[in-house]
């Protein structure tokens, strides 16, 4: 490791926003060829930090050289002239487009006025092939998994010909199976000699995958450490500041009468004609948490959506409390279920409105928060804000009035979860929860869904990370190709049997 | 450490302004160098009465002309906030504007002529509102319940209007002599109050105080109110309101009838003026609907932002009424307001652009309050 030369060097880097300083006095040095991690808390400037390395933010002040030269990256065109490439949390890429295409957008190889497409197709394959990116070129984006659109944007950085690759929480939308994957495809990036800058929150993943570790915790750098010298439990310590919990707490479960139950659920794909959730029928009890299992694409968020109502069912029948809820409109299902959606921009927050609007999303047309006569109490607004903020501890440049926009990823989830377990329905159903947050912020959250269910509530929790599934539920339903596989009990089975579930190996015998 | 920053003046909350005034500035550089090049010799002085909106001429007696062309871009210009608020791309202005003064004109003419008192003018108001609402119901159905464009299903509606209001026209309400609809009778224009005195021009009528008071209504409908709160979150996430349980469809009409009636409106205010507005017969879809537009852009789509606007661009058409003096054609106002409408549609370009420079110079000041922030 000693005597390796320096391909970045951050100076003193300082980054403002509205009413916090997101980055503070950085300084650190990134070894060519190495894989860097970066770990903090929810908000510490990780993102930030990659940004302003990608010249998507200029600094306020401090230098980065690159390769021993003292660069000005004014916009990300100059970061990929130097040779630089990031992979964004939230993918950039263009949905009606063939992988190819997306690839060669902006970089297109022309002979004369017209595109030469077999040259680029050419380089895209050696490449593919070369890091094991195993991928359809004349795949449409929007016909493709979350896993190959990160392929396909991996993809495009090295196309670009990018040496310096930066991932933001690569792994957070990815399966187990991809995340091991996406693992190999970064050892063997670094061994051809790419640097490799990962930002994630998942501690075994860093101390399995990189070489070094840098801590930020509130904007400034605490440490930089050697990853094979460190544990997991020293990682969580430094970044928050005390020590974490990784195991969830809590006693048995008592469950009382069925808060939902659901029979006979079918939806078919109105294209493809396929039975993407086919006659699921479960049933949850106040004071019990039943995990949903398996693997992304097995129909389990159609599910979630037409519990929700977000999506028709064709088939099957919904009860609440007893109360037939299958043809009730969305409205009525949030008065009895609240619901942490997968997909956070999508569903959970209005972007451009501010965290108190945000918060209010599921309350501003009840009483209190509104007149008789349809006037907002923003008072009201300001003081439930005030109140969630704080007891979830969501952490922004201006507290309230900050626009959901410009929050750290994983403040918005936090905003999310505040406001949904905050609804105090009997039913809560609660898909990836955790996703995005720091362990600090995870170890809360699945205190309160225990809370939660100690408080008579029934929790459904929909995750795709086997830990949290095992950790936390107390029954748990496996789904593969639409339907349920078994119903276990997390004390008497092993992750891998879970597994075996999962992949539709093991099925349990019809009663 | 909010309550510093709030403290603090912070420019970069005013882009928005600032985009809408490089706007216009952009708008009236062009108009500049259009008039140079047409007549070099007396652009400059066309100019100049263009950018004094004429009262270098005409005097105060042009508030009341600024006035009148400020009432109907008012209520298309708010019209026009309400419906992109709430994403609903509404540019039926002409045709509901059109609709409304039709049905301004009509009422005045058969049925409310007669009535007592303010009725005689209200009645008509109320059906133009009404009128505007309906023509912009169609199109509404086929958004909400058949995802038709809106775009395309309102301008449709422009169209099917240009052609059904000649129709009607000719049969009900055409003056042959002068080529245009019939004057409507004295009980029925609006009245004046103080208007005349205090814009000292005897035809100033109180249009323009009911369109400000309706965009002060807007305002407060969108920004105080659980129906705002829900059309503008379906404008800026329609997935997110969904998931809310707002009911999409039925915001998406409420918009859309909304902003027709606010267009309509605005053709009943300006056809029962005191002064005289006829619709005459040429195949012509109504500016004032489109002016709603580049109201709308210039006021950052906020109902109040609307009023600063409207009178803008009627400050400048007062003042290109005076451009046939120095001979040029007034048509230079209907280029002025495009280079504007164009500017504005760049605007969140200029945003982006102005925020970048903005924290460049922010630079320079964090190095002397450096410790401020922490
Ligand atoms: N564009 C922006 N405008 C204003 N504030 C911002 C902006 N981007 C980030 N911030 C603020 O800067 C701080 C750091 O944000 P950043 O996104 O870097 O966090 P992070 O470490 O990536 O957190 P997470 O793990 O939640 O993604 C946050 O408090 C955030 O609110
Ligand atoms: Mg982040």
């Amino acid at each position: 490791m000693e005597n390796t030369e320096n391909i970045i060097e951050f100076r003193h880097i300082t980054k403002r926003f509205p009413g916090i300083i997101a980055c503070n006095d950085i300084s650190l040095d990134i070894r060519k060829g190495e894989i860097h991690a970066l770990l903090g808390e929810n908000g510490a400037g990780k993102s930030t930090l990659m940004s302003v390395l990608f010249g998507m933010y200029t600094p306020e002040e401090g230098t980065i050289s690159i390769r021993g030269q003292e660069v000005k990256i004014t916009n990300p065109r100059v970061a990929t002239e130097l040779g630089i490439g990031m992979v964004h949390q939230h993918f950039k890429l263009v949905q009606n487009y063939t992988v190819l295409q997306n690839i060669v957008l902006g970089s297109e190889t022309v002979k004369g006025p017209f595109l030469d497409m077999d040259v680029c197709r050419k380089k895209v394959v050696e490449l593919s092939q070369k890091y094991g990116l195993a991928i359809d070129p004349d795949a449409l984006i929007e016909n493709i998994t979350v896993g190959q659109q990160q392929r396909c944007e991996i993809l495009k950085m090295l196309y670009r010909e990018a040496e310096i690759l930066i991932f933001d929480e690569p792994t957070a939308v990815l399966t187990p199976q991809e995340i091991d994957e996406l693992m190999e495809i970064m050892k063997g990036l670094a061994k051809e000699g790419h640097t490799i800058l990962f930002i994630s929150h998942k501690l075994e993943e860093i101390k399995r995958v990189s070489d070094r570790v840098t801590i930020l915790r509130r904007g400034k750098l605490i440490q930089t450490l050697n990853a094979a010298d460190t544990t997991t439990t020293q990682m969580g310590e430094l970044m928050v500041g005390r020590s974490v919990n990784f195991h969830v707490e809590k006693g048995p479960a008592h469950p009382g009468e069925v808060a939902l139950d659901v029979q006979h659920l079918t939806m078919i794909n109105s294209e493809t004609k396929k039975r993407v959730v086919n006659d699921v029928s479960f049933q949850v009890r106040k004071g019990e948490i039943l995990a949903i299992a398996g693997i992304d694409g097995n129909g389990q968020s159609e599910l979630i959506y037409g519990l929700t109502g977000l999506m028709p069912i064709d088939e099957g029948t919904i009860r609440i409390n007893g109360e037939d809820y299958t043809r009730k409109s969305i409205r009525d299902r949030n008065l009895v279920m609240s619901h942490i959606p997968e997909d956070r921009h999508k569903f959970g927050l209005v972007l451009d409105y501010p965290l108190s609007y945000n918060l209010a999303l599921k309350n501003y047309f009840k009483p209190g928060f509104v007149s008789k006569i349809g006037f907002l109490n923003f008072g009201k607004f300001d003081s439930y804000a005030d109140e969630l903020i704080n007891k979830f501890d969501i952490r922004s440049g201006q507290g309230k009035i900050t626009m959901a926009r410009s929050m750290s990823g994983g403040n918005q989830q936090k905003a999310i979860v505040a406001r949904e377990i905050d609804q105090g329905c009997d039913v809560l159903v609660a898909v990836q929860p955790t996703r995005g947050l720091d362990v600090g912020a995870i170890e809360f959250i699945h205190k309160q869904l225990v809370e939660q269910r100690d408080n008579g509530k029934a929790v459904l929790l929909m995750s795709f990370e086997l830990d949290e599934v095992m950790d936390v539920a107390d029954r748990i339903i496996v789904m593969f190709e639409g339907e349920i596989m078994g119903t276990l009990d997390p004390k008497q089975v092993t992750v891998e049997e879970v597994g075996l579930y999962m992949a539709g190996v093991k099925r349990e015998e019809k009663k | 450490m909010s309550e510093k920053v709030k403290r603090k003046f912070d420019i970069t909350k005013y882009t928005g302004l600032l985009s809408s005034l490089i706007a216009i500035v952009g708008g009236l550089l062009v108009a500049f160098f259009v008039l140079m090049i047409t007549n070099p010799s007396k652009g400059p002085i066309a100019f100049w009465t263009l950018i004094t909106g004429g009262f270098g001429m005409g005097g105060i007696k042009n508030l009341g002309s600024l006035f009148y062309f400020a009432t109907p871009i008012l209520c298309t210009g708010i019209a026009m906030c309400v419906a992109f608020q709430a994403g609903i791309f509404n540019i039926g202005g002409p045709g509901q504007y059109s609709v409304g003064a039709l049905a301004a004109i009509l009422t005045a003419l058969y049925v409310s002529k007669d009535l007592p008192g303010p009725l005689a003018w209200i009645v008509p108001l109320i059906v133009s509102t009404l009128a505007g609402a309906a023509w912009a119901l169609i199109p509404g159905i086929l958004k909400a319940f058949f995802n038709v464009n809106v775009v395309i299903g309102t301008i449709m509606f422009n169209y099917i209007e240009m052609y059904y209001m000649m129709h009607w026209i000719n049969n009900y309400c055409y003056d042959a002599m002068k080529g245009q609809t019939r004057a409507v009778p004295g009980s029925t224009k609006l009245p004046q109050w103080f208007m005349p005195s205090i814009t000292s021009n005897k035809a100033a009528d109180i249009g323009i105080i009911i369109a400000i008071i309706f965009a002060v209504l807007a305002w407060v409908l969108m920004e105080k109110t659980e129906l705002g709160y829900e059309l503008k979150a379906c404008g800026k996430n329609a997935e997110a309101s969904r998931y809310a349980g707002i009911k999409s469809k039925r915001n998406i009409m409420i918009s859309i009838l909304l902003s027709g009636a606010l267009c309509g409106l605005g053709g009943g205010l300006t056809h029962l003026s005191v002064s005289g507005t006829y619709i005459t017969m040429k195949e012509a879809l109504a500016a004032e609907g489109f002016n709603g537009i580049a109201v709308a852009c210039l006021a950052n789509n906020s109902p109040l932002g609307a009023i600063f606007g409207a009178l803008f661009l009627a400050f400048l058409t007062v003042g290109g009424n005076y451009m046939q003096i120095f001979g040029f054609q007034r048509e230079i106002v209907s280029v002025i307001t495009s280079v504007i409408i164009y500017f504005a549609a760049f605007s969140l370009l200029l945003k982006t652009y102005i925020e970048k420079l903005l924290n460049r110079q922010k630079k320079e000041i964090n190095k002397v309050t450096g410790e401020e922030l922490k």
